[in-house]
């Protein structure tokens, strides 16, 4: 007895979690409306750090974000939904005066194929399960109606492992779109469905690792995708270009998103919206693709501009990502606009001053020495 | 007399296969209690080789070289394979996808920079780790402080905006005041402590390392501020080839095989 009484007493002085109280509703200030990043925060245990990573958001002057809301953590029992992540980021946005464009993947258990459980992925998507898909993309449009209204079906589907390490397939992909299509805006005539963004990558035919971009997204149209999405997202990084680096089939950089847009026009797409959904550079040191940051910072401005004066046929320009729930401590770190710990790296100050109409920021770092490494 | 020929012949039997049983047990008994390097079980490498995912962007783990891959992990798997006695295979992949490529089956190892993430635990299974990749104090002289507490003091360098800020800003709370100077990477960062214009710099071990290799002269010594562990990540349902790779890591760390390859590329 004396310990229970010992033990409650000792649960009782327990610190208490962490609150993240509603303050007064708040606006996005931007002088560039299509500035948007990515969000990781559905993999946020903390709520604080949900609502402080969208109080940064808002003081990049981002009016938008795109976040994922996987299909296996909401339905991970058929018809047994759980909400309470996605609730608390879509009021937390909304406090912040924040859009949200939802990314929809990631295949529950219960919907793949049993037999192949073992060495199957989160991104298999048997064709017998789009029908499954469809009804949870219902059910969301459904959900945040008037609240979200743009939604991705799926994620680079031209690369093998994100189609669940099979041939990657825009016939199937052009199926998929139709399953969804019909349902989503049964539920929601106001939403935008959005064709998935395509990695950029110059992988030619037959290669087991994935498809060209442009090569995929062509056959999407010959496989009559076309009536089946509203708006096409685009995955466009830099890697070591500058933005302003002309574009070029055999070439991956910034300005690879014009040669999108060509085929959308081709096809007779052209009065369809693009969503910029990814894009950026990385200023790792070591990474084959990364960048200096103050090139980073420079170049993701540029980028912003190129976007806001040459590309009026794109939504969104969303940089990829404002922050990671917990590091990987390798490269991909380096893309973030935040650190784990809420550092802001020079490229979140430089985006900010820019949406603010305020001077680039002098940089805030010392010289280097007189006589440097080469 | 025929009788008790007979039973002569069927004792004398009886003994030589008494003997003969005995010298079968003791030999089976011997065969097994040697470990000796034969070819692979299937139930180990089922594919007759050894798959091995890594990411040839990230440079000195792993990179592009004449046509196949250098760098510490592919000398690492190689090292493995030869010990294990099957061929290697190295399957280059982006980073994002190499979870899912020893899910998928496309690979039976992993050995990209991956650090031991327990919330994983259920997905793969690590291997020890072969890397400490966690931050450093890099300070001038072979001697290094006798603490944290003493190295956190006078002028420390390092990287605008990164994690190591995040971390000396911390030690900032927990010891005398000591001077933070900023650079834009952490080269200049080690730069000014070579030349004698900082105290320290807090960077993360790969870099220290791959610095300290430029500049081998540079009489430099290191303090471990952190711990990050790169391991290889296997699947969980094949504990044989885990286990395997487990003796044969513990192996090349005791003999001294893993830091001579590290020491090829990081000092």
């Amino acid at each position: 007895m004396a310990i229970i009484l010992a033990a409650a007493c000792l649960n009782a002085l327990r610190p208490a979690p962490a609150r993240a109280s509603f303050g007064p509703p708040q606006q996005v200030i931007t002088t560039d409306p299509q500035t948007c990043v990515h969000t990781r925060l559905t993999d946020e245990v903390e709520e604080w750090k949900v609502q402080r990573s969208l109080q940064e958001a808002r003081e990049l002057g981002a009016p938008t974000i795109v976040e994922f809301f996987p299909w296996a953590y909401i339905e991970s029992a058929e018809d047994r939904y759980d909400w309470a992540a996605a609730d608390r980021i879509v009021r937390h946005a909304e406090n912040q005066g924040i859009r949200i464009i939802a990314r929809m993947g990631l295949v529950p258990d219960w919907a793949r194929d049993s037999d192949r459980l073992e060495t199957s992925t989160l991104n298999t998507l048997p064709e017998e399960s789009y029908a499954d898909f469809a009804a949870f993309v219902a059910d969301f449009a459904a959900r945040y109606a008037a609240v979200i209204d743009q939604i991705i079906i799926w994620n680079e589907p031209n690369l093998a492992f994100e189609w669940g390490f099979s041939e990657v397939d825009p016939a199937g992909y052009a199926r998929l779109l139709e399953a969804v299509y019909q349902a989503a805006h049964a539920a929601n005539p106001n939403v935008e469905i959005l064709a998935a963004p395509l990695a950029p990558t110059l992988e030619p035919e037959g290669s087991p690792a994935g498809l060209n971009d442009l090569l995929y997204l062509q056959a999407l149209y010959d496989a009559g995708a076309a009536p089946y999405f509203d708006a096409l997202a685009v995955h466009t990084y830099g890697f070591t270009s500058p933005p302003d680096d002309p574009p070029a089939p055999d070439k991956l950089n910034f300005r690879r998103a014009e040669l999108l847009r060509e085929i959308m026009i081709e096809n007779g797409d052209a009065g369809k919206p693009v969503y910029v959904t990814e894009t950026g550079w990385n200023d790792s040191p070591r990474w084959a693709y990364g960048v200096l940051p103050s090139q980073r910072a420079s170049w993701t401005v540029r980028a912003l501009q190129i976007a806001a004066e040459d590309w009026p046929w794109a939504e969104t320009l969303c940089l990829w990502v404002l922050r990671y729930p917990a590091p990987s401590y390798s490269y991909p770190d380096d893309f973030a606009l935040l650190t784990t710990g809420f550092q802001r790296k020079p490229v979140f100050d430089a985006v900010r001053a820019y949406t603010q109409g305020e001077a680039v920021p002098e940089e805030r770092w010392l010289p280097p020495p007189a006589a440097p490494s080469s | 007399m025929a009788a008790t020929t007979r039973r002569s012949v069927f004792l004398i039997g009886l003994a030589a296969l008494a003997v003969w049983s005995l010298a079968l047990a003791v030999g089976v008994w011997r065969w097994n209690s040697v470990l000796r390097v034969g070819p692979p079980g299937r139930s180990i490498f089922p594919y007759g080789e050894l798959r091995v995912a890594i990411d040839p962007s990230n440079p000195p783990f792993a990179f592009p070289e004449s046509e196949s891959f250098a760098g510490i992990e592919p000398e690492l798997a190689q090292a493995i394979g030869a010990r294990l006695g099957v061929p290697v295979r190295l399957i280059p992949h982006g980073f994002d996808g190499l979870y899912d490529a020893i899910r998928a089956d496309q690979a039976d190892m992993a050995m990209a920079a991956l650090v031991i993430n327990p919330a994983r635990s259920s997905d793969v299974r690590y291997s020890p780790a072969y890397f400490n990749a966690g931050l450093v104090l890099v300070v001038n002289g072979e001697t290094p402080p006798a603490s944290l507490s003493e190295a956190f003091s006078g002028r420390v360098a390092l990287a605008y905006g990164s994690d190591e800020q995040t971390e000396a800003e911390s030690w900032l709370r927990r010891v005398e005041p000591f001077e933070i100077a900023p650079y834009e990477t952490r080269e200049h960062a080690l730069d000014v402590v070579r030349l004698g214009d900082a105290d320290a710099a807090l960077v993360d071990a790969i870099t220290a390392g791959r610095y300290r290799a430029a500049y081998p002269g540079w009489e430099s010594s290191l303090l471990q501020v952190s711990v990050v562990p790169y391991a290889a990540a296997l699947r969980p349902d094949r504990p044989a080839l885990a286990a395997a790779v487990e003796r044969t890591l513990a192996g090349m760390l005791a003999d001294g095989t893993l830091q001579t390859i590290i020491s090829r590329y990081l000092r």
